[in-house]
């Protein structure tokens, strides 16, 4: 399903920190959001998700979120943040089963269907053994693909990931971003996520989107985004970005000493 | 949940059989059993003894298992939307608006017992909601009203100003300290089926609206923006759970003073014995804090004999101890 944003603009307590955003993903598309801290990127995350008061128009599959309520727009949008509260004596299954609110009678319970779905999700990410354990028993690795079961079980078409892998090692990064990619193709979901790390970023997202300020100051493939001017510029660092002939681009913080040929 | 109810129910027979009358347990039951209709069974109590049963331990063990139910239910649901393990209905105002309540009442409207009507319990509901009323709209009016800390805060605040209030209604009035001090710290003497009547429906109501927003509490769990992000509103889930916690526990307030603890003890004890889902700690708080209460209330009567202990000087000196107890195991669970 579609996503558009129309000069979408927010502000906190009177300063402005999105400014006009114009922005558009594809159905089934990835879509990195990268920029330095306090570029927006959360808050971008957030606005679509209906989170945050707002101006401008977000629509989804050409419908205009401002005109659902919030129970239909959290059937069509789920959203991870980037420091997901997991209260630790909560099971695996009672935690997924909390992603079925959208389609749970509002003083009701969750039925059969709704167990169905909690039990597929489990099953497809390898967490039926974990049903019945606490989240505060998992490692770092599978609480994030419980709370990635959590957004799966919301049957939303567009899902929002705020730095997936934020506290995660290298292995465990690749693991959850390649399974995020599998359910992407398997199910057609749009995805957009927050990254910080602009190689990964480039790796799995299709078009990359940086933001600096409150606007994007580029849009396009990773390798029309990811050169050492824009980089340079806008994240003030010094980096070398390589690129493999088959379109990987790799990018490599260096000293800026050594860059300039300082020490050799 | 089949053993909290035989508990409760156990408790409740042998705090109708002990007291200053002694009662035979198998007389008590069978004088029970009698009011049961189309049930016929011989013996039970003598006629003195069965007015001692039902107009005197009758009502006020019924009001104790009320009491201790909606205190117990109400800290369950206030600990939910607060996400703060040591909130209770107390937290927001409630237990200074009704002291301000009961010595305004004591102080301007004497002669209690020829009245119709004792107005303490009155003003004290009254003060009750309006302290959490004032609460709330003070908290909302702050700048991030989304904010559980800047409720807590309100509350710390109205809380203040009420008791300043009082203070100086007390100063002023010292000859109904005694009176105002007897009802503030708690207990079930005067229980009549009267009290029993007026606190049921706020009992029945509460209990209902929070039973049904089990569910809505697990969701809450993982916090204000992420529920959002599931399609529920935080704040208008944690405004009619407060609302209904607080009504019933404004109506506890008016029948039986301040008892303490027993929103906290009973439903941390659930919470350690059943887990965290909200759809397990609030049936069971009711049906254990009503067990928790008729216990502590045949203590108050029976320990100091035939002096009464105030009620809520025994929940916290139970309650304390208990509450280390709790602590302690907690911290052996691994994890």
């Amino acid at each position: 399903m579609s996503l558009r944003t129309n000069a979408l603009a927010v502000a906190y307590d009177g300063k402005q920190v999105l400014h006009g955003m114009d922005f558009r993903v594809a159905e089934g598309e990835w879509c990195g959001l990268i920029g330095p801290n306090g570029a927006g990127k959360s808050t971008l995350l957030r606005a679509i998700a209906g989170l945050v008061p707002y101006t401008g128009d977000v629509a989804v599959a050409d419908a205009a979120v401002a005109t659902l309520d919030r129970r239909r727009l959290s059937q069509l949008v789920a959203y991870v943040p980037q420091r997901p509260t997991t209260p630790a004596d909560m099971t695996v299954t009672e935690y997924v089963l909390l992603g079925r609110t959208p389609y749970v009678p509002y003083l009701g319970v969750e039925g059969a269907h709704d167990v169905t779905v909690a039990r597929g999700v489990l099953a497809r990410l390898d967490l039926a053994a974990f049903a019945h354990r606490g989240l505060g028993s998992l490692s770092g690795g599978e609480l994030q693909r419980v709370v990635l079961g959590r957004a799966l079980a919301q049957e939303a078409p567009v899902l929002l990931l705020d730095e997936p892998t934020s506290e995660l090692d290298v292995g465990h990064q690749q693991q959850v971003l390649d399974l995020v990619d599998e359910l992407r193709v398997e199910r057609g979901i749009t995805v957009v996520s927050a990254m910080h790390d602009l190689t990964l970023a480039s790796e799995y997202a299709r078009r990359l989107v940086l933001l600096h300020d409150g606007r994007a100051v580029a849009t396009g493939t990773p390798a029309e985004v990811l050169t050492e001017a824009n980089v340079s510029r806008f994240y003030d660092a010094t980096v070398r970005v390589l690129r493999g002939d088959d379109g990987a681009v790799v990018v490599v913080p260096v000293r800026a000493e050594r860059r300039a040929g300082g020490d050799g | 949940m089949p053993v909290t109810i035989a508990v409760l129910a156990a408790a409740m027979l042998l705090a109708l059989a002990v007291g200053p009358a002694g009662l035979p347990l198998g007389a008590v039951l069978t004088t029970i059993v009698r009011v049961v209709p189309f049930v016929h069974v011989h013996g039970g109590l003598s006629p003195l003894d069965a007015a001692i049963l039902w107009e005197l331990r009758a009502p006020r063990i019924v009001l104790a298992a009320l009491v201790g139910a909606v205190l117990a239910m109400a800290g369950a649901a206030y600990q939910g939307v607060f996400h703060n393990a040591l909130a209770d209905p107390y937290l927001l105002g409630v237990a200074a608006g009704a002291g301000l309540g009961a010595t305004l009442a004591g102080a301007y409207l004497p002669n209690v017992a020829s009245r119709p009507l004792d107005p303490m319990p009155l003003l004290a509901f009254a003060g009750a909601v309006l302290a959490v009323a004032g609460t709330y709209a003070l908290g909302r009016s702050g700048a991030r009203s989304r904010d559980t800390a800047t409720l807590v805060l309100a509350g710390v605040a109205v809380a203040a100003f009420f008791t300043a209030a009082q203070t100086y209604v007390q100063q002023q009035h010292t000859e109904t300290l005694r009176q105002v001090y007897a009802w503030i710290l708690g207990g079930l003497e005067t229980a009549e089926w009267r009290q029993v009547v007026l606190i049921l429906p706020y009992a029945v109501v509460s209990g209902v609206v929070l039973l049904l927003h089990r569910r809505l509490l697990d969701v809450l769990s993982v916090g204000d923006e992420e529920a959002e992000a599931l399609g529920v509103s935080a704040t208008r889930v944690r405004l009619v759970v407060v609302a209904a916690a607080t009504l019933a526990t404004a109506a506890a307030v008016a029948v039986s003073g301040l008892i303490g603890f027993v929103g906290i003890i009973v439903p941390h004890t659930v919470r350690l014995l059943a887990g965290p889902s909200y759809r397990r700690i609030l049936p069971l708080s009711i049906v254990g804090g009503a067990a928790f209460l008729v216990l502590a209330d045949l203590v108050a009567r029976t320990a100091a004999s035939p002096a009464e202990i105030p009620l809520g000087v025994i929940t916290a000196f139970v309650g304390a101890p208990f509450f280390l107890v709790v602590l302690r195991r907690a911290r052996r669970i691994p994890g």
